[in-house]
């Protein structure tokens, strides 16, 4: 089975005509994207395809500096690809201006960090009100829902406090929080688990396994631990600037014989 | 949305009290000096007024001009006739000019001028006899004399009590003292001096037969107020001309001398006010630093806003508004200060103080300006950053 074959049609209407497929939330097709570094141009993705439904657990994995970092500004709009299509939820995003992109964004990406990236000088609630103030909605509401949140994460007990007042593991909560407080269509999480103990690692990774599971959000993670990628549902890679979905990986792992890829991905292939 | 924002920028302001109060203070000390300067520039001229007022704004100054033809002088029945002649004048106060030693009992007691004069002169001077009289009309060429309140004094320290009645040796000649003068004040704004209080007054027939110079050095006079001061000029020296031909008259007016010294003031009150607008641009680009700081310091706080959906202009008005807001409150509090500051310099140099309303208002308005201003290209940076730039961690 191929999630992400250059075949698959651009446009997310036509995936949709199939009453037996799921939602395409978001559908990518020969993304490139180079870097002028000095008087070289390196381009790091080179022709990604990917197609993400709706309900989809993704784990995101790669050496570092293979363009994790760089796929996921470009999924959630932070950056533009130097050429290929994006279909967001139905809409085509190429060519659209800040404007369009900002209030996309705000709408359907949530983003959770490695560095948490938490407003410091605000409270937990401040910082989970902020995606929906920028869409309009007055202060009050923002609050309760902002409350609410943050009370589905488990931080009810901590609205109040500053991030210096929180542990890591309660901080990535609230940022958890906050990513998903507008009901985006897509959860993206930059090594969410990266800065964390792994006892916190595991909570947060089970707090996202359970919004996946319970309220079928959609959820792409980067990481570089192979026991976070194995609990998704699908496991991508990126290797020379493409992806290359599990089952596709552990045929080209096979076939080559020496793999610089290390022990994650001799982990993935043994599991 | 700008409701939102503008939450934001209190927010954060209150949140970093040191880089708010920097602000502050520097925008304050702008607006209190352009307060402090505009105030006490108006202050200043407002005191001049009323040293002009205490005067009379009628008074009129009539010399000889220095143009005019040696032989020809003001004639004396001229001037005594001009208050009755020209209807715009009211009084007029011919004046010759000497001066002297005075020597009282065989002792001097004073070394001044000696002024001949007719009776007007006191009126038109608002000179007092405090005892006695004045010169009269009816003094012609008689040894009378009036004196001044310094030289009363003088003469009573030396043992005599009254000095009306007893005589007074100036050059040479022995005048009778008629009149004493209560002590005045010398208004320094007028361009004629009398120094009543060291002088002495004889009636001016009497100076023109003793007098070294017996031409008239000046006319005192008192215009019709609802006259404008060019038309009695004009009717002085319309009455001149026809009176002594070749005569060429120097007429002072005392409301063209204090329009001239508003149109002074006016630009001493600019250049303060430039002096303390220079402090407020001072004061602006400080705040301008700081914001550019502030906005380097915040790349991340604005890379985070942004990935949450901040649009461009959010932002910028995020930082616009703190930048207005802080100018406003250092412009409320330099208003305070430069109230303060004037008061001070008012009550150091016993002026009365005054609030202006003036220099409040913009005073407020420089520093929303200022704001604006100095506060759009740090938000306008703001604006621009790259979040990508921003998210990445350390
Ligand atoms: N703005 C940029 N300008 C120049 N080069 C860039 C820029 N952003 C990323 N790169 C380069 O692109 C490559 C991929 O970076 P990216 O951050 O996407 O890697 P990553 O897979 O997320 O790595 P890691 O696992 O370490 O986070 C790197 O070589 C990086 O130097
Ligand atoms: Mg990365």
């Amino acid at each position: 089975m191929s999630w992400c074959s250059r075949d698959v049609p651009m446009m997310s209407e036509t995936v949709n005509t199939d009453q037996n497929m799921p939602k395409s939330i978001l559908s990518l097709s020969d993304i490139r994207r180079s870097f002028q570094i000095g008087p070289t141009n390196t381009e790091i993705l080179k022709g990604v395809d990917l197609e993400v439904y709706e309900g989809d657990l993704l784990s995101i994995m790669g050496p570092s500096g293979s363009g994790k970092t760089t796929l996921m500004n470009i999924i959630g709009l932070l950056d533009q690809p130097s050429s290929g299509y994006y279909v967001l939820d139905g809409d085509k995003v190429s060519n659209l201006n800040d404007n369009a992109l900002s209030s996309l964004r705000n709408k359907q990406i949530g983003f959770v960090f490695q560095a948490f990236h938490l407003l410091t000088r605000s409270s937990a609630v401040e910082n989970v009100c902020m995606p929906l103030l920028y869409r309009g909605v007055r202060r009050k509401a923002a609050v309760r829902s902002a409350e609410e949140m943050l009370d589905k994460v488990g931080m009810g007990e901590r609205l109040r406090h500053r991030p210096n007042q929180l542990s890591g593991g309660q901080k990535q909560r609230v940022a958890i929080a906050r990513a998903l407080v507008g009901s985006p269509s897509l959860l993206l999480a930059d090594e969410p688990t990266g800065a964390l103990d792994p006892n916190t690692a595991k909570e947060v990774m089970s707090l996202l396994l359970r919004l996946n599971d319970e309220q079928k959000l959609t959820v792409m993670i980067i990481t570089h631990d192979v026991n976070i990628a194995r609990q998704c549902k699908r496991q991508v890679f990126i290797r020379d600037g493409t992806l290359i979905e599990s089952s596709e990986y552990m045929n080209a792992a096979h076939s080559e014989t020496a793999d610089r890829n290390g022990h994650a991905t001799a982990a993935i292939v043994e599991g | 949305m700008v409701g939102a924002n503008a939450r934001e920028a209190v927010d954060s302001m209150r949140k970093a009290r040191l880089r708010t109060a920097l602000g502050i203070i520097g925008i304050m000390v702008g607006i209190s000096s352009v307060i402090a300067m505009v105030s006490v520039g108006e202050i200043a001229q407002e005191q001049a007024r009323k040293q002009f007022e205490e005067l009379g704004t009628d008074i009129v100054v009539i010399r000889k001009s220095f143009e005019s033809a040696a032989s020809v002088e003001i004639d004396l029945e001229d001037a005594i006739a001009l208050d009755a002649t020209v209807a715009s004048i009211i009084e007029a106060a011919p004046r010759i000019l000497g001066d002297g030693e005075f020597i009282h009992s065989g002792k001097t007691v004073g070394n001044g001028s000696v002024n001949g004069v007719t009776a007007t002169f006191a009126s038109v001077n608002q000179l007092i006899v405090q005892k006695g009289r004045f010169i009269s009309d009816f003094d012609i060429g008689r040894y009378f004399c009036v004196i001044g309140a310094d030289l009363a004094s003088e003469i009573r320290n030396n043992g005599v009590v009254n000095p009306v009645g007893t005589t007074v040796e100036v050059g040479g000649r022995l005048f009778t003292i008629v009149g004493v003068l209560q002590g005045i004040e010398e208004n320094y704004v007028l361009p004629v001096q009398i120094d009543a209080n060291r002088s002495i007054f004889i009636p001016i027939s009497t100076a023109q037969r003793v007098a070294w110079r017996p031409e008239i050095e000046v006319i005192i006079a008192r215009s019709r107020t609802d006259i404008h001061h060019e038309k009695v000029a004009a009717d002085i020296t319309e009455y001149f001309r026809r009176r002594a031909p070749g005569l060429q008259l120097q007429i002072i007016t005392a409301k063209e001398l204090i329009a001239r010294m508003e149109s002074q003031m006016n630009i001493f009150s600019l250049l303060l006010g430039a002096v303390g607008s220079i402090s407020l641009i001072v004061g602006g680009i400080g705040i301008m630093n700081i914001m550019l700081v502030s906005v380097a310091e915040r790349r991340q706080e604005i890379a985070i806003r942004r990935a949450l959906g901040a649009q461009r202009r959010d932002i910028q008005s995020q930082f616009l508004t703190e930048s207005i807001i802080l100018t406003m409150v250092g412009g409320i509090f330099g208003i305070a200060l430069g109230l303060a500051v004037t008061w001070g310099i008012c009550r150091y140099t016993n002026w009365d103080f005054m609030v202006s309303v003036t220099s409040i208002a913009s005073g407020l308005g420089t520093a929303a300006i200022a704001g604006l201003f100095f506060g759009f290209q740090p938000a306008y940076q703001a604006s621009r950053l790259d979040p990508i730039a921003g998210l990445q961690s350390e």
